[in-house]
């Protein structure tokens, strides 16, 4: 039995994934809440909102803009980290801190319309075979699974491949590979959801299907979707600077992250600057969703959560 | 006869965002040797801590007891190391939940928590805990119990899975067996079955029985006394049938009226208006008591206070004692 | 007075195939029931968990399509509806659910629940339903500040008044009760008896009250059916099955209730417990577990009238 049942429940138990429940002052305290519960989160959070800042202001504030594209300094090339160049220049003497700051914009980019592909694809599928069942069920969980018995960085890999490489088919190999997670994971909390009384109830009082999914079963199975959305997010990223380093994504001169790496392995042994920094925002940015993801599930979950 | 547990003014805080909440404030709760008594009270009125706190067991490690004695066979466990405590549940003391799924681990057969776990308290080698283990299975009624060890929990019914359950809280001859709410989630056949394994389990091996519910039709059947809470509080405790028949408390008496009776005829039911409200002052039932004076919110706490030990409540006026029928 | 439901030989089965290539077996989960409502009066349905009494209850809010037999409403098959009447029906039966913290919408405001079919049948103006919805809390005794609450922030007694104002939002003519207070407190659990009753009195509901307690059902119920595996084994009059149940079932079941009242009552064990209904015995379903049971048990059973002026009837030929 659930011993929980004897403590004054939280103030809010049933929050999950909804703003609207909550007043306007109860919401930003139970933001302070879930921030002072999970520090790491925090940091997450910080971070992720450092790199969203550095995406949409790359235009402004990286100090050589022109470097993005194909300028060439020749005379400058493969220079250590200094003053002028924090990250050191490239083999065509390009700033290397331009280029990994603007890369953020097109990672961030990458990761945005290939989750919202995802799971535009994704939830819809998901809902109308949690919802109907029987043979609409099979036929969309069986196409999901075989998508699935891929893993998605190859599944991702082998679709860019047949498209041809380019940032456009990138985006939609990944979200190929990408929205069965969505269907599946919606489909689950719609069946449970399906068993409910308020779903039983609006059934039998003659509610129309897609009110019925419109406003009882959508927006109470967001919550694990918002969670795995920011836990994705890292994997997008990592995945887009994979593709991309094989030559699959971002073409020259895109200053994309996977892409740098690719060309600065040249220069590996010599010049340490140039995989080094591309990396090290990777690394930065997938841990700091992950961290965000792992203390919002946290948060979220009934059985993890102590108050 | 001879206490086998003894809680006193056993206090257990839960610290919660909003403060520290005072989830438990128990005056005095005893259990002699072979003898079950029954903890009654609705939802939050702490019955369900009190086992925690027994057990040192609490849902959440937020929660703290800050004060009082618990005395097992005259050692107080609140200064029991967590190792020292280990030893002494599953084997002294053990429990049984309302949903015997969430204890039960569904990948193993059933057999293999109960040996692994008679071995352990027993000391006995693996062929003696199975018989142990066959020997109690048949106890509880469950047929074919060699079978049995190796079926699967969800092969199982509710009522055979809170067999199994019992089978497994009885193998090791615990001297207290804590039930929290073991009948609320079955039928009212399967419920008597429960019952009375569980009486079973006192008068055969002379366990003592805490018996956690919120039916107060279920406690007149089987609880020796009876304790009554509300509001983290024990209000009334006593002998069974001297609490049904005269309770003293008005929180008991509204209690007891308020159920559907099959015998009599009532057009309405007496309700008990209102809600718990933690914040008061004085008595913690004075908000929706009918006999409830100014006193009530301004003394302080009710003690529990009677006659003998055999019937006391904790309330300032407490009703007219009703005379037995000789 | 009139026959609001009639119920005909209503059947319903689930198929269930044992393995992937195992034979196709039957659930039979409402066999052959055949009841009727009176208009005004509650009829309660009694029966441990697993005896279909709500695949029963599924069945008449059509959830489930019926294998067989016919449910009449207010004189029309509720199963070959016109699209008029069927908006009609689902108007005119509506539903309390056991669970308050599962029954209502989490995400949605008490005013919006309580709305809900006000919106999909009448046509009102946003201010003409806040003013029936407040009318309707008031109606099942809650202030009209919890219009704009979250039910988070009610308790289970709350909801559960939510809940019953929801299902008495269009006045229906039948409203099925499915275990309304079993997760309740007690001193709840009678306020909410005592809700449904005056609400009974005073708009003259029909309801189906669903329950396993006994207690409760003689506390609502004027006639009542017992349900075992599918059947009806007892059905009559409410105040002379509790003088004195005839079928062996449904003694058991009043034997086990534990009362306040019987005080020299002794825990004794009675064994077995109610098996599946997956492929069930032709003859007397509760033979298995009956300790009057005779070979002859073995035979069909029919429902039968015990005592014609009081409609009392009982599946069991050693009544006969």
């Amino acid at each position: 039995m659930d011993l929980k049942t004897n403590i004054t429940p939280p103030p809010s138990m049933e929050k999950i994934g909804s703003k609207s429940t909550l007043s306007n002052s109860a919401f930003l305290a139970e933001i302070r809440y879930f921030f002072k519960m999970n520090k790491l989160a925090f940091l997450g959070f910080i971070i992720i909102v450092t790199l969203i800042l550095l995406a949409l202001l790359a235009p402004l504030i990286i100090p050589y803009p022109n470097d993005v594209a194909l300028e060439t300094h020749v005379e400058n090339k493969l220079q250590p980290p200094s003053a002028d160049h924090w990250f050191g220049t490239d083999e065509l003497g390009r700033d290397l801190f331009s280029r990994v700051i603007y890369g953020t914009r097109v990672s961030f980019q990458i990761g945005l319309i290939a989750i919202g592909l995802a799971v535009l694809i994704g939830i819809p599928l998901g809902l109308i075979a949690g919802y109907f069942g029987r043979w609409v069920d099979e036929v969309i969980m069986r196409i999901s699974d075989v998508f699935l018995s891929f893993p998605p960085l190859l599944l991702s890999i082998a679709i860019a491949a047949l498209l041809g490489p380019s940032l456009t088919n990138l985006m939609i190999a990944i979200s190929i590979s990408w929205w069965p997670w969505y269907t599946r994971l919606i489909r689950g909390q719609v069946v449970s959801l399906r068993e409910r009384g308020f779903v039983e109830a609006a059934q039998a009082m003659g509610v129309p299907s897609w009110k019925v999914i419109a406003r009882h079963i959508l927006p109470n199975s967001m919550a694990p979707v918002i969670v795995q959305i920011s836990m994705d997010f890292g994997s997008i990223i990592l995945t887009a600077a994979s593709l991309s380093f094989l030559g699959l994504g971002a073409q020259p001169p895109l200053p994309e992250w996977g892409l740098l790496i690719n060309i600065g392995r040249n220069f590996f042994l010599t010049n340490w600057w140039y995989v080094t920094f591309p990396g090290l925002f990777i690394f930065i940015s997938v841990m700091a969703f992950n961290l965000f993801g792992d203390g919002l599930r946290d948060y979220l979950d009934p059985k993890t959560r102590d108050s | 006869m001879d206490v086998l547990l003894d809680m006193k003014n056993v206090k257990v805080d839960i610290k919660t965002r909003s403060g520290t909440f005072a989830a438990l404030d128990l005056e005095h709760l005893w259990i002699n040797r072979g003898e079950t008594v029954a903890l009654v009270g609705e939802t939050g009125s702490g019955k369900s801590m009190t086992a925690s706190a027994i057990m040192k067991l609490f849902p959440t490690n937020k929660a703290k007891i800050t004060n009082g004695e618990i005395l097992f066979e005259g050692q107080d466990l609140v200064s029991w190391s967590e190792r020292k405590m280990e030893k002494v549940r599953g084997k002294s003391m053990t429990m049984i939940f309302q949903d015997p799924m969430s204890s039960l681990n569904p990948v193993f057969p059933i057999g293999e928590p109960m040996v692994r776990m008679i071995c352990k308290h027993l000391g006995v080698g693996k062929k003696e805990a199975k018989k142990t283990a066959i020997e109690a299975l048949s106890f509880v009624g469950l047929p074919d119990p060699k079978g049995m060890m190796k079926r699967y929990p969800h092969e199982l019914s509710g009522g055979q899975r809170q067999r199994v359950m019992i089978s497994m809280a009885m193998a090791c001859k615990p001297k207290l067996l804590i039930a929290d709410e073991p009948t609320t989630a079955l039928d009212v056949t399967i419920q008597l079955q429960i019952l009375y394994l569980i009486n079973q389990m006192k008068e055969k091996q002379g366990t003592s029985i805490l018996f956690i519910t919120h039916n107060l039709s279920v406690v007149s059947h089987i609880a020796d006394r009876i304790a009554i809470m509300y509001g983290g509080r024990i209000i009334e405790t006593g002998r069974t049938k001297e609490v049904f028949r005269s309770p003293r408390h008005p929180y008991t008496k509204m209690l007891i009226d308020a159920i559907p009776s099959v015998t009599n005829d009532r057009e309405r039911l007496p309700v008990i208006e209102g809600m718990i409200d933690r914040s008061i002052e004085g008595c913690p039932f004075a908000n929706r008591c009918p006999k409830a004076r100014r006193e009530c919110s301004t003394q302080g706490m009710p003690k529990l206070e009677g006659s003998s030990q055999d019937h006391m409540a904790a309330c300032f006026f407490p009703l007219e004692e009703v005379p037995a029928l000789v | 007075m009139s026959e609001l439901i009639e119920v005909k030989n209503l059947k319903k089965y689930f198929p269930v195939r044992k393995g992937l290539f195992g034979k196709k077996h039957f659930v039979h989960a409402v066999d052959d029931i055949t009841f009727s409502i009176k208009q005004g009066e509650c009829f309660g349905l009694v029966g441990e968990s697993g005896c279909g009494k709500s695949t029963l209850s599924r069945t008449i809010l059509r959830s489930y399509n019926p294998t067989e037999g016919t449910i009449t409403f207010s004189n029309k098959d509720l199963f070959s509806l016109n699209k008029q009447d069927e908006k009609q029906s689902r108007k005119d039966i509506q539903m309390v659910f056991q669970d308050p913290y599962w029954s209502v919408n989490p995400k949605m405001t008490i005013g919006s629940i309580i709305e809900e079919p006000i919106v999909t049948h009448l046509k009102l103006t946003k201010k003409e339903r806040e003013a029936e919805a407040k009318r309707l809390l008031h109606e099942v005794g809650l202030s009209p500040d919890f219009y704009s609450r979250y039910p988070h922030q009610l308790s289970g007694g709350q909801r559960q008044r939510v809940g019953i104002a929801r299902a008495i939002a269009l006045n229906p003519k039948l409203i099925i009760l499915d275990e309304p207070t079993s997760a309740l407190d007690m001193s709840v659990q009678a306020q909410i008896l005592n809700l449904l009753k005056d609400l009974q009195r005073s708009k003259g509901f029909t309801y189906l009250f669903i329950s396993h307690d006994l207690s409760v059902i003689k506390h609502m119920c004027s006639r009542l059916a017992v349900m075992y595996l599918g059947e009806i084994v007892e059905m009559g009059e409410a105040s002379k099955i509790f003088k004195k149940p005839e079928h062996p079932y449904t003694k058991l079941l009043f034997n086990s209730l534990p009362t306040l009242e019987q005080t020299d009552f002794t825990l004794s064990m009675f064994e077995g417990e109610m098996p599946k209904a997956i492929d069930p015995p032709k003859g007397c379903r509760f033979a298995s577990r009956c300790k009057y049971a005779v070979d002859a048990c073995s035979k069909k059973q029919e429902l039968f009238f015990i005592n014609e002026e009081s409609s009392h009837q009982v599946r069991c030929h050693l009544l006969k």
